[in-house]
């Protein structure tokens, strides 16, 4: 079966890493997301100023900006490595061709 | 408005009718006129993209909302580039593998039945219309306004350009119109910007401190009750996830060559459109407090016109008309886009993969795009009269909510459940869009207190609906024998191409008993490369 051959074998490994970095992102990105609505919505722990009359609320929301591109640059990052340590997977044919 | 802001303003149309006659002589096949034959460049596509996410209801609607609603609204301005980070973690990638040129492709390559294709293509179009009615609604709205003209007129103008757009240059057209207007909603964004921080000593902490002064209640959160949050939850759940689902957004990732670059456009486009957003707060105080929340409700419902008002507060007419050109000229780019989304899901899913079952020539499905881009914009128009009266926030959240409830479990649960079937995956598909219609049509929206539903947006309720749905009938649904053992190899050979862009090497990998045992459909070309 194809299942047991080692091009294969190899193949679901770098697909179960793939999937593990982007669902970890992923998440991590939608709790910090959600705690801000959820913490704005339901409670008033964002109520009050943090610096000057900037409130929590929204140094919170600059904080989810920051997240975003922090987990950009990882994702990038990440990827561009697992891309060159599984060179036999990827080959040059990521390419595809359309119309 | 002055002359010269009409010549402002005509001068970027005509330049974006140079650009158009330009791509048109580059565009002579269907994969040309609908994805731009996969040829455009990472960073290019990016850029691109910035022009669907920045559309005019974030230009305008974001910083027209935090004028008026303050903090409360600070996540219509933050949710934008989380939905694209998403994006570019779950779909750009696996799309740009797996499909050629549209959405239904992707559901295709695992599913090549027709009622998959069938509730797919529907539903991307259904989408898509709905936008483009929002959309031409507030561009006629928004010219009746700054011009003086007729709604009918302003309509007419709209259709005509943007069908021009779409049928003459193709996507090629729309990609370079979406990337000018994003260079000029940056310039826009950072003049506005910094003119109203010349107003404030240039201090941040001034415009907030001047806010507070003002009216403190926009600085800080407010609630009103339960069920007020609970709406903005499911608010904020349909917007990330309807980002995710619409097809004119997805389409993009289509166009360009690789999975690479479709990451490096969702890269540069995240980057871009973090930078815009997180100076929109700043933007937004400054309206509230150098025109005045009165003379911005009085101007237009839900703030809409905050930022033109601003724009002549600081700059006069000629900021004025600058700002309103890159509002118009931001609604018939998007348009453009729209309008070939829809086009695929008619003329290439409906008409070429389903009535015609694949059997049709490359110049015929071309014209079929071209007849059904004049379609598009005709119906458009009629509905446009129709809902001249029509809130924009309920087409728009319309559109919103079935990309959540519907293409975006479609496409998730394609891409990654191996267990879910193609049964489930179009019951979940109509499920999605049904109970998202059912939700708004019995909402407060359409009958205020006396609503059965007490929910404005629905996706808190249909997202979790579509996919409870998908699940249940795909296990009632489940294969069993060798019918099983085919659905996992074509799982398989989906995820393969999906990871690493190639066809599944059957030919290297398989035994005799490896080889699938019954054919996947004539329709599925990818699978059926991988499987011969």
């Amino acid at each position: 079966m194809y299942r047991q051959s080692e091009q294969f074998l190899k193949f679901r490994e770098t697909s179960s890493r793939i999937r593990r970095l982007t669902l970890s992102l992923g998440l991590l990105m939608l709790v910090s997301y959600f705690t801000m609505i959820v913490l704005i919505n339901f409670t008033s722990t964002l109520d009050g100023f943090a610096i000057r009359t900037v409130s929590w609320a929204y140094l919170f929301a600059l904080f989810q900006f920051v997240m975003v591109l922090v987990i950009t640059i990882t994702y990038k990052r990440a990827m561009n490595a697992i891309e060159r340590t599984d060179e036999p997977t990827f080959g040059h044919s990521r390419e595809v061709v359309t119309s | 408005m002055s002359t010269g802001s009409l010549i402002l303003f005509l001068g970027l149309i005509a330049v974006t009718l140079v650009i158009t006659w330009r791509a048109g002589r580059k565009t002579d096949s269907v994969g040309d006129h609908l994805v731009a034959g996969g040829k455009i460049g990472g960073r290019q596509n990016g850029f691109a993209i910035v022009g669907d996410a920045v559309s005019a209801s974030t230009f305008l609607g974001t910083i027209g909302a935090i004028a008026l609603s303050g903090v409360n609204a600070i996540f219509l301005s933050a949710f934008v580039p989380v939905a694209f980070l998403l994006s570019m973690l779950f779909v750009a990638e696996p799309l740009r593998n797996l499909g050629k040129v549209t959405l239904a492709d992707v559901a295709a390559v695992r599913f090549p039945s027709r009622y998959v294709r069938t509730a797919m293509a529907s539903s991307s179009a259904s989408i898509s219309v709905l936008y483009i009615v929002a959309q031409y609604v507030a561009g006629a709205l928004l010219l009746k306004l700054l011009f003086g003209i007729e709604y009918w007129i302003a309509i007419a103008i709209i259709a005509v350009l943007t069908s021009v757009y779409a049928l003459v240059g193709g996507m090629l057209a729309a990609t370079w119109i979406q990337i000018l207007k994003a260079f000029l909603l940056l310039a826009s964004v950072t003049l506005l910007f910094l003119l109203t921080l010349s107003h404030f000593g240039w201090s941040i902490y001034q415009v907030f401190d001047s806010t507070t002064a003002m009216n403190g209640a926009l600085t800080t959160p407010s609630r009103s009750g339960m069920g007020h949050s609970i709406d903005q939850l499911s608010l904020s759940i349909g917007m990330i996830l309807g980002v995710i689902g619409l097809p004119h957004v997805l389409i993009r990732f289509l166009t360009v060559k690789d999975a690479k670059a479709a990451r490096t456009s969702a890269n540069t486009c995240i980057w871009i459109v973090s930078a815009l957003l997180v100076t929109f707060p700043v933007i937004a105080y400054g309206a509230a407090n150098l025109v005045g929340s009165d003379r911005i409700v009085q101007a237009a419902v839900g703030g809409n016109l905050a930022v033109p008002l601003l724009a002549e507060f600081l700059g006069g007419d000629l900021l004025l008309a600058f700002v309103a050109a890159v509002a118009v000229s931001t609604i018939l780019a998007s348009l453009a886009g729209m309008v070939l989304a829809t086009t695929g899901a008619v003329a290439h899913d409906i008409y070429g993969q389903v009535l015609k079952s694949g059997n049709i020539s490359p110049r015929a499905e071309l014209t079929v795009a071209r007849i059904t881009i004049v379609g598009t914009g005709a119906l458009a128009t009629l509905i446009a009269f129709a809902a001249r009266d029509q809130n924009l926030a309920v087409l728009a959240s319309l559109a919103i909510a079935l990309a959540a409830s519907a293409n975006f479990p479609a496409l998730m649960f394609t891409v990654y459940s191996r267990y879910v079937t193609g049964p489930g995956l179009a019951s979940g598909l109509a499920a999605g869009l049904v109970s998202a219609i059912a939700m708004i049509a019995s909402s407060p929206t359409f009958h205020g207190k006396d609503a059965i539903n007490p929910l404005v947006n629905p996706a808190i309720v249909t997202v979790p609906l579509a996919i409870v749905v998908t699940l249940l009938v795909s296990w009632f649904t489940r294969p069993t024998g060798s019918r099983l053992e085919d659905a996992d190899r074509n799982f398989d050979a989906m995820r393969y191409q999906a990871v690493t862009g190639k066809p599944f090497p059957w030919k290297q990998l398989a035994t005799n008993n490896g080889a699938p045992t019954r054919a996947l459909g004539d329709e599925d070309q990818t699978i059926a490369v991988g499987l011969k």
